[in-house]
């Protein structure tokens, strides 16, 4: 067992985790993060999706402790109550979601495209999104959200 | 579910050298995470211990040093696509490591690691290998410097002794003629284990010119062409001595990803598409 000092969505936590527990079990487990899912637990889906010190990252190959001293945001940091994020207002404005089980994971990985790149081109937004997939939507869809939320924050002006 | 095991995340080399001098059975270097993890959840691997090296500051370097570049042990894949210095110089390793799995996945998967898995089709050896790449190698009691053509033995065998530690990569600084490309053959547009890839490099400055080739053996192949190349004859004469010599130098399998025949087929195809690439002006 480690004792871990991390935060989730801007709150301060202080755990106790085995050593071989997985960051996205500990989430959903431990924390009742739920939105990020497991897919195939190996890397590939993105279902997992969070974003870790402002990088993306599949959570379901992580170690819990390798999240001490992280500052870690969720999907469920998009949403304040009733309110939700540009980003996920876009993907519904586009039909960017059927199922949804990739969303959560769709809207983390823009989150952080948008982050760090405001104006994303079509070829951005490809590579940021390549590890996520989505089995029922379409991926023009989504990236037609994508380029939404980046106007929507003001980011692109076309 | 991951087997039990110890977690260490050290703040020196010499505390990573003493947990390895002292193990008893199976000990894992993590930097990534990104095979080892999935090797653990397959169960095939179990180590009871696991050294994460994350926090050393020597392998989280990258910087040029007497017309080389140092690329420390935990430097990622798109640490690497995001660098400035490896942009101006080194191109074909950003290319390169474009090709590595996913986004996501190259914010945590490091070259390095990519290297030491030592699968036969690991995206960075060929752009790396054409390059000309040291291994820089450290234990409690030595340091040796390997050259990457000699780094793998064997599909994910290499040079690596239990007590030993890959503190980062030397990469040859070419001449500023110098230009390379890294093609890769995958089933589908998204990210995809390579199939057959393709590395070449050339310099005419320097007289030099490489192939180096994943995927089509047990091990990546380096291939130095300099003397044919650049020795007498037409371009034409040149250009089927060489697609000659890649088809003797591989060895590929059948598998999921591919076909023998296929495999050489591609060899030949990628490897003339990049010296036409590299030779614009054709027959010089």
């Amino acid at each position: 067992m480690k004792t871990i000092n991390f935060t989730v969505n801007g709150r301060n936590y202080e755990l106790d985790v085995k050593d071989n527990e997985i960051l996205l079990d500990m989430l959903r487990e431990k924390l009742h993060f739920t939105g990020a899912k497991e897919g195939c637990g190996e890397g590939e889906c993105g279902a997992c999706t969070v974003i870790m010190d402002g990088q993306a990252v599949t959570s379901c190959i992580i170690l819990a402790v390798e999240a001490d001293g992280s500052d870690i945001e969720t999907i469920e940091g998009q949403s304040v109550g009733e309110e939700i994020s540009d980003i996920q207002e876009a993907f519904i404005e586009e039909n960017a979601i059927q199922c949804g089980f990739c969303t959560p994971g769709m809207v983390m990985s823009t989150k952080a495209l948008l982050d760090r790149n405001p104006d994303p081109s079509d070829e951005d937004i490809d590579i940021a999104l390549s590890g996520n997939i989505c089995r029922c939507t379409g991926y023009y869809s989504i990236r037609n959200a994508v380029k939404r939320a980046a106007e929507k924050k003001g980011g692109s002006q076309s | 579910m991951l087997n039990e095991f110890e977690y260490y995340k050290p703040e020196s080399l010499e505390e990573i050298f003493d947990i390895l001098e002292n193990k008893e059975s199976e000990t894992a270097l993590l930097a990534g995470g990104t095979d080892l993890f999935v090797d653990m959840k397959h169960k095939m691997r179990k180590p009871d211990t696991i050294i994460d090296i994350k926090n050393i500051e020597v392998f989280s370097k990258i910087e040029e040093r007497d017309q080389e570049l140092f690329i420390g042990a935990a430097i990622t894949c798109n640490e690497i696509i995001d660098s400035e210095l490896v942009n101006k110089d080194y191109k074909i390793l950003a290319d390169s490591a474009l090709e590595v799995a996913a986004h996501q996945v190259r914010n945590r998967a490091t070259v390095v690691g990519n290297l030491c898995t030592t699968s036969p089709g690991a995206d960075m050896f060929p752009g790396l290998l054409v390059l000309k790449t040291r291994v820089v190698i450290e234990s409690k009691e030595e340091s040796r410097q390997v050259p990457l053509e000699q780094f793998a033995t064997g599909v994910k065998r290499n040079v690596l002794k239990d007590n030993e530690i890959v503190k980062g990569l030397l990469v040859k600084k070419h001449s500023a003629d110098g230009k390379g490309a890294y093609l890769k053959k995958r089933r589908t547009k998204g990210p995809d284990l390579s199939g057959v890839g393709v590395a070449g490099y050339i310099s005419e400055e320097e007289e030099y010119l490489a192939f180096a080739l994943g995927a089509v053996a047990p091990t990546p192949v380096y291939l130095d062409f300099s003397e044919i190349f650049f020795g007498v004859g037409s371009f034409t004469d040149k250009q089927e001595k060489i697609l000659e010599k890649v088809k003797e130098n591989i060895n590929p399998i059948d598998d999921v990803r591919s076909t023998k025949q296929y495999r050489i087929k591609m060899s030949q195809v990628y490897t003339r598409r990049i010296l036409s690439r590299l030779w614009e002006a054709g027959d010089k």
